[in-house]
């Protein structure tokens, strides 16, 4: 039986990204008709029968276990690297130190391939193309594609930024997949997706968003393909290597501030993104086929396996670890010296405002008990409209100080439509004007559905929130703070997707933070719950759980933190939804500059409360 | 309760859920017709920009002027789709506006049972 020519290797243990890259290559190359080996196991091995390709070496040798550098080295000098990593990156460092050992050098980037010639190493670009196995389409016009907006990518403070700019895309159907790049995607998780799952997804999108991860103005050419292959239109920020496809005519290439205004324009124009996107496809079927893109490669890549000398000498044989961290020069030290007592100053003053609150309560109690008989007397006021509606959805909105913004809070719920609902406000003894702004509103809007609770005494923003579940009738619960607001299709989207997750005890969607990022991006995962919050308050809750679980209890501002451990520590889960769904307004007297003052108590209280939730060691 | 109190109390019975629905729909309208202007300004301030010359399309590619050129007309595509959406937009509200349901709501209906309280006391 005759050897088979081509062996493609990649790490089990690497990044999902390049096993679909090899696995792409293998096809490709079995297309041609070339007996092909994939994934090859153990370490390449010489032969003058054979080509080794070795796709992502900086992630391929380093992932290896049970050889020594030697073994990697003799490897490396019988294989031709197939480079993924954009230079600039320590990962691009690795894979060009074993990349300068090969016998040839193919990278997927023409950047990377300059940086490459740059070096004196002789790298060839092997350009990415169209496979029939992406293509989930087939180019039928008729397939609906319900997913008006897709963003696939993972979650770096540029990215966030230019989603949360203005105009925010809360009018459109949208699927934001953001994950945490802090960890290798071995495998879908935490909504990344790969291979069929990925372009069934594309091919249910009408637009790709495609921002780059920093400042860096690569183009993301794998994800690109991948949409105008299945007839998603690419909607990109402005990048250095579009060739030979044309921005205007195969994609839309914007500046990064106007990506969400021209998303916008286009979900209303059907006609042209399908034109655009049909453009798209018919081209890189037609000319940017990968086998015949590959067909050239494969030539020169047996030229190089003929001549098999590396590509530069093996001058040093070490390959370049990641920077270890320097040792901290005097003025870190002491500016982390400055840095540690201001975080002990900080949960000092954190306590004093503690007990200074707790006082003005039990002052505020007995002014109340005095006056009315009773410490949590209220007076309630409710429009016409509240007797007779009969809501799914009660949003409780707590009230205190916040008179310049609660107009443009409770308008926002107004705004709402598609489900029945009433507004819950429960003003908490505000000492500014913000009852008397409240009764005019209600006053003025006598059409909507509205009571007013405004305490007598301060209570605090848990006891607040659980006075409103109290007198809630809606099945579902709208946590809303009074500076900041929701969008139109919030409280619908929100109750279908505990309507369509009858096990998640609440719901929740993205939050964008001012143009500033987003909050709330992520979908429920208690490993990521225990590492830190990051869901907002801003959620959909069953009131049946509410009561279940005993609403909402104080804890040092971190009281929608405690609850979403405590509803896991109960064995309860919450739906995501991968919209934006509301707007966080950043202010100099947010709550969370008041709050988060002293993480570690609060850390360990919690882990007391909750010893069955999978904490991290230490 | 005894401590509470109602705002309006001239009710028509069935009134109130008709104009609830008319009254949201309107403002949601209204934010949807917002979230389009603030889009349509921004490209056509991109257009502008583009046409005077005082920006480069797009700053870092490689795109020529015959791309350029092609830029521009699709700005102005999406610019005029923009248009035809936010007056079908405008119409919807002002049908909303002027519709039957509408003119009971405020200020008509204050207007209505302010005149029939006139009428009683005498």
């Amino acid at each position: 039986m005759p050897t088979p020519r081509y062996w493609v290797y990649s790490s089990d243990r690497g990044n999902l990204f390049t096993t679909e890259i090899a696995a792409l290559l293998a096809a490709a190359l079995a297309d041609l008709g070339y007996e092909t080996v994939f994934p090859a196991p153990g370490l390449p091995e010489p032969g003058a029968e054979r080509i080794n390709l070795v796709v992502a070496p900086h992630e391929f040798y380093p992932l290896q276990r049970g050889f020594g550098e030697r073994e990697l080295v003799g490897a490396a000098t019988s294989s031709v690297a197939v480079c993924v990593e954009q230079p600039g990156s320590q990962w691009f460092e690795v894979g060009a130190h074993y990349a300068g050992l090969a016998v040839g050098i193919l990278d997927i980037s023409s950047d990377a391939v300059g940086e490459f010639r740059r070096r004196g190493l002789d790298a060839t670009h092997l350009r990415l193309g169209y496979h029939s196995s992406w293509d989930r389409w087939g180019g039928d016009p008729a397939r609906p594609r319900p997913t008006d907006l897709l963003f696939l990518g993972s979650a770096t403070p540029r990215r966030e930024r230019i989603l949360s700019q203005e105009p925010v895309l809360w009018d459109c159907t949208a699927d934001i997949r953001l994950f945490e790049s802090s960890r290798p995607m071995r495998e879908p998780r935490d909504r990344f997706v790969a291979s069929t799952e990925k372009w069934d997804l594309l091919a249910s999108s009408r637009i790709l968003l495609n921002i780059h991860r920093d400042t860096a103005p690569y183009f993301e050419w794998v994800r690109v393909l991948e949409a105008m292959a299945n007839g998603c239109l690419v909607l990109s920020e402005c990048s250095s290597d579009y060739g030979p496809l044309l921005p205007g005519k195969h994609l839309l290439a914007v500046p990064y501030d106007t990506l969400n205004a021209y998303a916008v324009s286009i979900i209303a124009d059907e006609t042209l993104r399908a034109e655009i996107a049909t453009a798209a496809y018919d081209f890189v079927r037609s000319e940017l086929k990968f086998t015949s893109l590959l067909e050239p490669v494969c030539a020169h890549v047996e030229e190089l396996a003929l001549s098999a000398r590396p590509v530069r000498k093996q001058s040093d044989s070490r390959p370049p670890r990641p920077t270890p961290p320097e040792a901290p020069s005097r003025a870190a030290l002491a500016a982390s010296l400055v840095a540690d007592s201001r975080v002990r100053i900080r949960a000092r003053a954190k306590l004093v405002l503690d007990s200074e609150t707790a006082l003005i309560q039990q002052v505020d109690a007995l002014h109340a008990s005095l006056r009315y008989g009773d410490p949590d007397y209220a007076e309630i006021l409710t429009t016409r409209a509240w007797a007779e509606c009969n809501p799914r959805v009660s949003v409780i909105l707590t009230s205190y100080n916040y008179e310049s913004f609660i107009v443009e809070t409770i308008d926002s719920v107004m705004s709402s439509y598609g489900v029945p609902l009433e507004l819950i406000v429960i003003d908490d003894r505000s000492d500014d004007s913000s009852v008397a702004v409240i009764r005019e509103v209600m006053s003025d809007h006598d059409w909507f559905p509205m009571i007013l609770m405004a305490r007598a005494a301060n209570v605090g923003q848990s006891l607040a929130r659980n006075m409103g579940v109290a007198r809630a009738r809606g099945e579902f619960v709208f946590i809303l703070d009074s500076d900041n607001a929701i969008y139109p299709t919030t409280l619908r989207k929100l109750s279908e997707a505990l309507e369509r997750a009858p096990d998640a005890a609440f719901s929740y969607g993205i939050i964008a933070k001012s143009e500033r990022g987003l909050l709330s991006q992520f979908p429920w995962d208690v490993e990521h719950l225990c590492r830190g919050n990051y869901i907002d308050a801003m959620t959909m809750i069953r009131r049946s759980v509410l009561d279940e679980v005993g609403g909402l209890r104080s804890f040092w501002g971190w009281e929608d933190y405690e609850l979403w451990c405590r509803l896991a520590a109960n064995g309860h889960r919450a739906e995501f939804v991968p919209e934006i769904v509301a707007w966080y307004r950043v202010h100099s007297s947010n709550a969370l500059h008041t709050t988060n003052l002293d993480i570690n108590r609060l850390f360990r209280e919690l882990r007391i409360r909750y010893p069955s939730l999978p904490w991290s060691e230490g | 309760m005894s401590n509470e109190t109602v705002v309006a109390t001239d009710a028509e019975p069935g009134e109130g859920s008709a104009v609830l629905a008319v009254e949201m729909q309107i403002r949601a309208l209204k934010r949807q017709l917002a979230q389009r202007e603030q889009a349509l300004a921004l490209l056509n301030r991109r257009l502008l920009r583009l046409e005077r010359g005082e920006d480069s399309l797009p700053a870092v590619s490689e795109v020529g002027v015959g791309d350029m050129a092609a830029h521009v007309l699709l700005l102005r595509a999406q610019m005029s789709s923009l248009h035809d959406e936010n007056d079908a937009l405008r119409n919807e509200l002002h049908w909303l506006r002027h519709s039957k349901i509408f003119r009971w709501s405020r200020p008509f209906r204050e207007a209505f049972y302010a005149m029939r309280r006139v009428f009683r006391r005498r």
